[in-house]
């Protein structure tokens, strides 16, 4: 990872953003292809921007121009940045010269408009657009709650050139966030991922208040702290619960199905929703009183783990060695989460949140990479949560340093899912979203899912889908 | 630590004390198909949760089936994609006579935030007649499970909950 100081020319044009030219972008690509930890890729019609982490967890935005529809891509050297590449090329019609794939992501031939994201959208004609091949699992029918198609070659019994789809999950969410207020964006921002009811709009909102230099009453971050712990508990739930129902683990499954529910009651029964939806909020703090809330699941979900914990050993034997995430492949595609983390990528983007508790984290982490360590890690971050839980009950609202910084209209926001790292970059005109970009978790795992299911049985799939705790709505967008 | 065999067995007992009590109703065993067609998953996840053995879905008289061949209601989440109209087709058509079509969510039912677009169609509203629209953002397992209960007995409804209110309409 290269230093803090950014060792290049350009034009800085917000707190991390820079501009480059065409020729310092293909330079500086070229020279940190192994200096830099790229997370995200997007483009629009007139920039294309890579999102990387420097040292100290600082995001560097790097941006280069788009023109006449083309600009060089990144993926050559990073190869994450693919689908955000795809996705780009579908919905703003803007190419990228040498990309690693450029076939559609988004766009499966069913739209209306072609490019419908650019300032000239092309109305489809009669009879649609050009479709993607089709599938051996059609989206619709994998085990995964969202639509995810696989395909694949079968060769001596086991799955071999593994290709997935996202296309048919797509609902133009770009499309209906750009224009809106921030009020208005925020019930759609809360509605992009299931697996992300809270991480969503606490990641969207942190980069308005950048972009506002707006500074969050400790107690309404502490609340945020304390939503987020809570739906980082009741997805690795759901994700544990999923693993052991497909490897035939029942009752562990059941035991986690009922902690899951049982947190979901404790949640209606503070005035919070069921699953957390509409928690995270605009301007301000609600209602309910989160220390009660947050005593009440560590009293309720700490035996309940007790009681999990000892069962879930009793099944490692059919999840050790299944879709194993190598240590160089979670770097390399900068993977997060549970996934990340258990494969030894250790990064936490909580440790960059203002407020964090830090000694109440820590210890978790594996590098074995299989379903058997992302289960460990799953089971090791709900106990990390209720320590987090119980620490933020402790000195809740405790003041933090803050440090202003200039309003820019444009910011930066990342929340540290259940599933991984959420950012959203948001650029903001006389109040409105003058544009929006969403980097879920899922993003860079679907560049490595093919890759990590070869070799494994087509019988396996489900399980090994499960395990990495994959919910393409948030790519699919 | 206790021994493995013994937290075992607590942990089967304390299942089956935590096993709820299922819906009485009357008639036959309904057989459900659930397809997603395009949504951020949570009324897909919801029908999970209520497949578990948190929920008495069987014991209420329902069946969950691995193909529309099979069912006798095709219960619907997300706000249908254009790309997934023609599989939602394919599954309507697939199933037996007598089949039924059940919006689960608002997503499923009028598109909730995602009205008709270059990519989405805005649920099954503005497509088809359904027999029965089950609200909620997502709606809560019971919620599904009693609005279905309420489905198959004629739509009648005994609760001011929030499955109460699971309109029923039309029948193929």
């Amino acid at each position: 990872m290269m230093n803090g100081a950014v060792p290049f020319e350009g034009e800085r044009v917000g707190l991390f953003h820079y501009r480059v030219t065409a020729e310092g972008w293909q330079r500086l690509l070229r020279q940190n292809a192994r200096m830099m930890t790229f997370l995200a890729f997007w483009a629009d019609e007139e920039w294309a921007t890579a999102l990387f982490l420097l040292e100290g967890e600082q995001p560097l935005l790097l941006s280069t121009a788009v023109e006449q529809g083309h600009y060089q891509a990144v993926s050559p050297h990073f190869p994450a940045a693919q689908w955000g590449e795809r996705i780009a090329r579908d919905l703003w019609g803007v190419e990228a010269w040498s990309a690693l794939d450029d076939s559609p992501a988004v766009d499966d031939g069913s739209w209306s408009l072609t490019a419908p994201l650019s300032s000239r959208p092309l109305p489809v004609g009669e009879g649609g657009g050009q479709p993607l091949p089709g599938c051996r699992i059609e989206p619709s029918r994998t085990s995964v709650p969202g639509l995810l198609g696989v395909d694949y070659v079968l060769a001596d019994g086991v799955m071999q050139q593994v290709e997935v789809q996202i296309a048919a999950g797509h609902r133009g969410v770009l499309s209906r966030l750009i224009g809106l207020t921030p009020e208005e964006a925020m019930p759609l921002v809360g509605r992009i991922s299931a697996g992300g009811f809270v991480s969503h709009p606490l990641a969207f909102l942190r980069a308005l208040e950048q972009a506002e230099s707006r500074r969050v009453d400790p107690k309404e971050r502490d609340r945020r702290l304390i939503l987020l712990e809570v739906e980082r508990m009741g997805l690795h739930l759901f994700d544990l619960a999923r693993t052991a129902h497909h490897a035939g683990a029942g009752l562990v499954a059941s035991l986690c199905d009922h902690a899951r529910e049982h947190l979901a009651s404790l949640c209606a029964g503070h005035g919070l929703s069921r699953r957390l939806t509409g928690s995270i909020r605009l301007g301000g703090s609600g209602v309910e009183a989160m220390i009660p809330f947050a005593r009440a699941v560590i009293q309720e979900m700490s035996p309940r783990l007790e009681q999990i914990r000892p069962l879930a050993r009793l099944f490692d034997g059919r999840l050790k060695g299944l879709a194993t995430v190598p240590t160089e492949m979670a770097w390399d595609h900068a993977l997060g989460g549970v996934t990340g983390r258990a494969s030894g990528r250790y990064l936490d983007m909580r440790y960059m949140d203002e407020g964090v508790r830090p000694q109440a984290m820590g210890g978790a982490g594996r590098h074995e990479g299989d379903a058997w360590a992302r289960n460990r890690q799953r089971l090791a971050e709900i106990e990390e949560s209720l320590r987090l839980l119980d620490c933020m009950t402790a000195d809740h609202g405790q003041e933090s340093e803050w440090q202003p910084l200039p309003r820019t209209d444009e910011g930066l926001g990342v929340a540290e899912g259940a599933r991984g790292d959420v950012w959203y970059h948001v650029v903001l005109k006389e109040g409105r979203l003058a544009s929006v970009q969403i980097r879920d978790p899922v993003l860079p795992l679907l560049a490595v899912l093919g890759t990590v299911l070869e070799g494994h049985e087509p019988e396996q799939l489900d399980l090994a889908l499960a395990s990495l705790g994959l919910s393409p709505a948030g790519a699919a967008l | 630590m206790l021994p493995a065999p013994l937290t075992m067995m607590l942990a089967f007992l304390d299942v089956q004390k935590w096993r709820p009590q299922p819906v009485r109703r009357r008639g036959r065993r309904i057989r459900l198909f659930a397809l997603e067609t395009g949504s951020c998953e949570g009324c897909a996840m919801e029908l999970i949760a209520l497949g578990s053995s948190v929920y008495p879905l069987e014991g209420s008289g329902f069946q969950r089936v691995q193909h529309p061949e099979d069912a006798d209601w095709l219960l619907v989440t997300g706000a249908v994609t254009r790309s997934c109209a023609g599989t939602l087709a394919s599954a309507w058509e697939a199933m037996p006579a007598g089949r039924s079509l059940v919006a689960v969510g608002d997503c499923a039912h009028d598109g909730g935030p995602w009205k008709s677009s270059y990519a989405t169609l805005g649920g099954l509203q503005a497509l088809t007649r359904v027999y029965g629209a089950i609200p909620g953002c997502p709606p809560s397992p019971e919620a599904i499970l009693q609005a279905l209960v309420e489905l198959a007995e004629g739509g009648s409804s005994s609760t001011g909950s929030q499955a109460s209110s699971a309109s029923r309409r039309s029948r193929q």
